[in-house]
């Protein structure tokens, strides 16, 4: 039988739902008699909306003209645009 | 030929607004992932500018071979880890090795009862390889392969990083917080 630490190091597959079936398996069976791991895979399924709810982040409107002033004042560009 | 690879086609011959497009499907990624490593959204805003320069002088050696977004992100991510390399921006992470992992953390974390705000705190005290890869898990639709493309590591590397990166998060933020 696995111990606690390595089904938790299956955790994060198992909530992106690319958990092999016969892990998820295993694991569902485990946390149907460890409360700790209950508890700590609850843990984790709050961190990863936490986590999943990050939002992006945006740069200024005119970040692709800044882009393009950029390549033309570097000499960058090796075409004449 | 792919749409991707014509574009980046166009772009070699010198069609700009093929090249504004390519920088308008990407800029949000790329500014993401610089300002979630380097937490200065003017720093991010220079890098991720620095960073398309990169991809305009690297088009003529694109060849295809790994798909554009990997390519683009992947020089995202050696740009800030070579900007946070330098001696100005030093700073001490929490180290998750596994050889430095019982060492204590002396951070009372911010306060309060806002999650997503502990949560922020927390992430900025991860070391820059564990946080680009939980950015790229949420934003790359959770692909291992993806990550470890861009990060030029192996897939089994990426998922320790993300489990115990999570595992600590996970301790501090949701755990701490609750038993509060």
């Amino acid at each position: 039988m696995r111990r606690c630490d390595e089904l938790q190091t299956w955790f994060a597959e198992y909530l992106g739902q690319v958990l092999p079936a016969h892990q998820r398996r295993e694991l569902e069976d485990h946390l149907s008699f460890c409360p700790t791991c209950s508890q700590l895979l609850a843990a984790e399924r709050r961190l990863d909306q936490l986590l999943a709810a990050q939002p992006l982040a945006t740069p200024s409107p005119d970040f692709t003209l800044q882009v393009l002033a950029r390549i033309h004042r570097d000499g960058t560009n090796r075409v004449d645009w | 030929m792919s749409a991707e690879l014509e574009l980046v086609q166009r772009c070699a011959r010198g069609d700009q607004l093929a090249f504004a497009e390519l920088v308008e499907g990407h800029k949000v990624m790329v500014f993401t992932i610089a300002w979630r490593l380097l937490r200065d959204r003017g720093e991010a805003e220079d890098l991720a500018q620095e960073v398309f320069l990169r991809v305009f002088r690297g088009l003529p050696s694109f060849r295809g071979e790994a798909k554009l977004s990997t390519w683009i992100y992947q020089i995202a991510y050696r740009a800030c880890l070579e900007e946070l390399q330098k001696p100005h921006r030093r700073q001490q992470y929490v180290s998750l090795d596994e050889n430095a992992r019982e060492l204590p953390f002396a951070d009372p974390g911010p306060g309060g009862v806002d999650l997503s705000q502990t949560l922020d705190h927390y992430l900025s005290k991860l070391p820059p390889h564990y946080r680009m890869a939980l950015t790229l898990y949420y934003l790359q639709d959770r692909k291992y392969q993806e990550i470890a493309a861009v990060m030029e590591l192996p897939v089994g590397t990426v998922k320790t990083y993300l489990h115990r990166a999570k595992a600590w998060l996970r301790e501090h933020v949701v755990e701490e917080r609750c038993a509060r």
